[in-house]
């Protein structure tokens, strides 16, 4: 154990494998280069994508999100597979999860031998969202059922599944924003509990016209980049993407001589119970996922070196967020707060997986970029934060991943990286 | 240290249920599938003898195959009909999966885990699942499950059409269930375990739910093809276990896309 946290576990779950592919970069390497650089690649919707009139700029993935990676794999695990076949989101889930594994050392082979879960997050790809099918119904027509049937298989733990040719749990988490934080803790607890010998955790979201006009009607968007935390914050951006990890017990990777990257030491998930879409003012939902968090992995008495925000730019959520860490953080000495949606947006149901990953990295490398956008920082936030020119230095290693969503949910993971 | 875990309350939601007095105000703007996972959370939690717990200690588990899509496709409509940004909010952030999660968790006073979970399969199985492990492991003591599905015409069609029917024979439904452990329950029926396994399957089999069966329960095999059917027949068999003088059942759901085995004990 380092960092003074424990686990309540018998059965330490360690992180063996990450992979990312998203707006803010098509892999780990790329999405970290990125935030060090304070890189923002916001742009207007892509034609790719969808056409829209709107301007509020998005940050979008590549046109072709199936990495060549993701396509041998595909190649060798479902020969046939076509990419077509299948939803965007499950392209994004998919090529992140191949980075994820190829990291992890795991075969194609391997995982069939084993019980694999899959627990993954997302908002958009569990939704029908076929404009012409839709229409041409409505309109009294009989449209072809090939979009019902694309529907109908696009569950997106499934289909991991489907294409990978393993088996074992299966869960879409749709805890909206929260959901990627929330399939990771659900894969942790599947892992100490024995459901599973190999857990392929995260989220996956792509951009979808109804979420983008969605955000906009509910004025929840930047028509600039966004600036968490910043004085003059004024929404949010939304982004797609994918972050997805590798779990195992720690046993069991060091059986297969795997090096860990780190550990899930602890989960919590906690309800606000106050309002369909507004955060509790003072954050009593994620006080509450802290505790439970900080708890199940030893109550440290450490600070956590770092502390991942959700941090979407808008006026409540910074304000409700930091107001939350203020009363758990008392301590004169305060964690690194900073947020990741300056070079990422708000992938939705991805963000919690690429965030995860985010915060193993820079706990795994000692030093953090600062919250890119956010030039001078809100004074009236209750919990200093960092801006974009204040990197620092870590001094532990371990940190904290948080994430708020619509409905009034909080995630929260602990995460420790390996020396 | 796991604890056991019982299923203390069951409600099943009637066709024709009426939202209670104390709830409509907050439920005036809900869509029904956020109205239905209130009302059957409500009731469930209100047939439960044991004592209150504290709200951070109480949670709500949602398994829905469909979700709220009749009010993804307003919203759809409403974009198409309107034009850009002019979504209303409400119909938007009711339109998000776990909405309901959210009522229910406002109006019942829940503040512990609040999840939604969704499959094509069996998704009340995987969040019950997810709720005995959050109680056995004591991370709360009482876990509200809902299984709701509203469905939406646009569904009903393509059923119809898969299938080559006139009718659709869904209605929408809605059952909560309440877990506690053992030692806290009011309930005489344990859930042991639950095992699912999914196998790949033709999708409109997930629609039109044909042979899919419930054995062990002593209720007939055959489910009407409907997505809530199996937990409306898990239910029934449940309530069946609990009159009856068994020590332990195990229930087998079997369908072209999965198997599960739901283990029940005194």
């Amino acid at each position: 154990m380092g960092g003074g946290i424990d686990n309540n576990s018998n059965s330490p779950v360690v992180v063996t494998g990450m992979g990312c592919m998203a707006g803010g970069g098509i892999d780990v390497d790329s999405l970290w280069r990125n935030f060090v650089r304070a890189e923002v690649n916001c742009r207007p919707v892509p034609s790719y994508l969808f056409k829209t009139i709107l301007d509020y700029p998005v940050f979008a993935a590549p046109v072709d999100c199936f990495s060549e990676r993701a396509e041998a794999l595909a190649a060798e695990t479902r020969p046939g597979f076509k990419k077509e076949s299948v939803s965007r989101t499950i392209l994004l889930a998919f090529s992140a999860a191949a980075e994820a594994l190829q990291r992890a050392g795991l075969s194609a082979e391997y995982l069939r031998s084993v019980r694999v879960g899959i627990a993954l997050g997302t908002t958009v790809g569990c939704t029908f969202h076929n404009e012409e099918y839709y229409s041409a119904w409505r309109e009294g027509g009989e449209p072809d059922l090939a979009p019902v049937q694309f529907y109908l298989a696009g569950n997106v733990s499934s289909a991991l599944h489907r294409i990978l040719g393993t088996s074992g749990p299966s869960a879409v988490i749709t805890n909206a924003c929260a959901s990627g934080t929330d399939a990771i803790g659900v894969a942790r607890n599947w892992l100490a509990t024995g459901q599973c010998d190999i857990a392929i955790a995260g989220g996956a979201d792509e951009l979808s016209r109804v979420a983008y006009n969605g955000f906009v009607s509910l004025m929840l968007a930047d028509k600039q980049s966004c600036r968490p935390f910043s004085k003059d914050r004024q929404g949010l951006n939304l982004g797609e993407g994918a972050g997805v990890v590798v779990l195992e017990r720690q046993e069991d990777a060091e059986a297969r001589r795997c090096s860990p990257l780190g550990w899930v030491r602890g989960y919590g998930c906690a309800a606000d119970a106050w309002h369909p879409t507004a955060p509790h003012p003072e954050g009593r939902g994620l006080k509450t996922a802290l505790r439970q968090a900080l708890r199940d992995c030893g109550d440290p008495e450490e600070i956590p070196a770092l502390i991942n925000a959700h941090g979407t730019g808008t006026k409540a959520n910074d304000r409700a967020e930091t107001a939350a860490l203020a009363e758990i953080f008392v301590a004169p000495e305060k964690p690194a707060v900073v947020s990741t949606k300056g070079v990422t947006g708000h992938t939705l149901g991805a963000a919690g997986g690429i965030e995860a990953i985010f915060t193993l990295t820079a706990l795994r490398y000692g030093h953090t970029p600062g919250t890119v956008g956010c030039l001078e920082a809100d004074p009236e936030l209750p919990m200093p934060v960092l801006t974009q020119s204040e990197n620092r230095h870590l001094n532990g290693h371990w940190g904290i991943s948080q994430s708020l969503a619509f409905g009034g949910g909080n995630s929260v993971l602990v995460l420790e990286a390996a020396k | 240290m796991s604890v056991p875990v019982a299923i203390s309350a069951i409600a099943r939601l009637p066709k024709d249920y009426e939202v209670p007095d104390e709830l409509a105000r907050d439920l005036r703007r809900a869509d029904a599938f956020i109205q239905m996972a209130v009302v059957s959370s409500f009731t469930a939690v209100s047939k439960l003898s044991s004592e209150n717990l504290p709200p951070e200690e109480v949670g709500v588990f949602i398994g829905t195959a469909f979700g709220p899509l009749e009010t993804n496709f307003e919203s759809l409509g409403s974009l198409i009909d309107d034009g850009e940004g002019q979504i209303s909010p409400t119909l938007f952030s009711h339109s998000v999966y776990n909405a309901a999660a959210g009522y229910v968790a406002r109006l019942l006073d829940i503040r512990g885990p609040a999840m939604t979970i969704t499959n094509y399969g069996w998704p009340f199985l995987i969040a019950l699942e997810e709720a005995r492990l959050a109680v056995a492991s004591r991370r709360i003591g009482r876990a509200v499950v809902v299984g709701v599905e509203t469905y939406s015409e646009l569904l009903a069609d393509a059923y119809r059409r898969f299938f080559g029917v006139k009718e659709t024979p869904w209605q929408r439904s809605a059952v909560a269930w309440v877990l506690e452990a053992a030692e806290e329950a009011s309930g005489n029926c344990r859930l042991a375990g639950i095992k699912i396994r999914e196998f790949e399957a033709d999708p409109a089999d997930l629609l039109t739910r044909r042979d899919e069966t419930l054995t062990g329960s002593g209720i007939n095999p055959e489910l009407p093809r409907q997505p809530l059917a199996y937990v409306e027949a898990l239910s029934e068999a449940v309530e069946f276990f609990a009159d009856s003088s068994k020590s332990e059942a195990a229930l087998s759901l079997k369908a072209p896309f999965g198997e599960a085995e739901i283990q029940l004990s005194r």
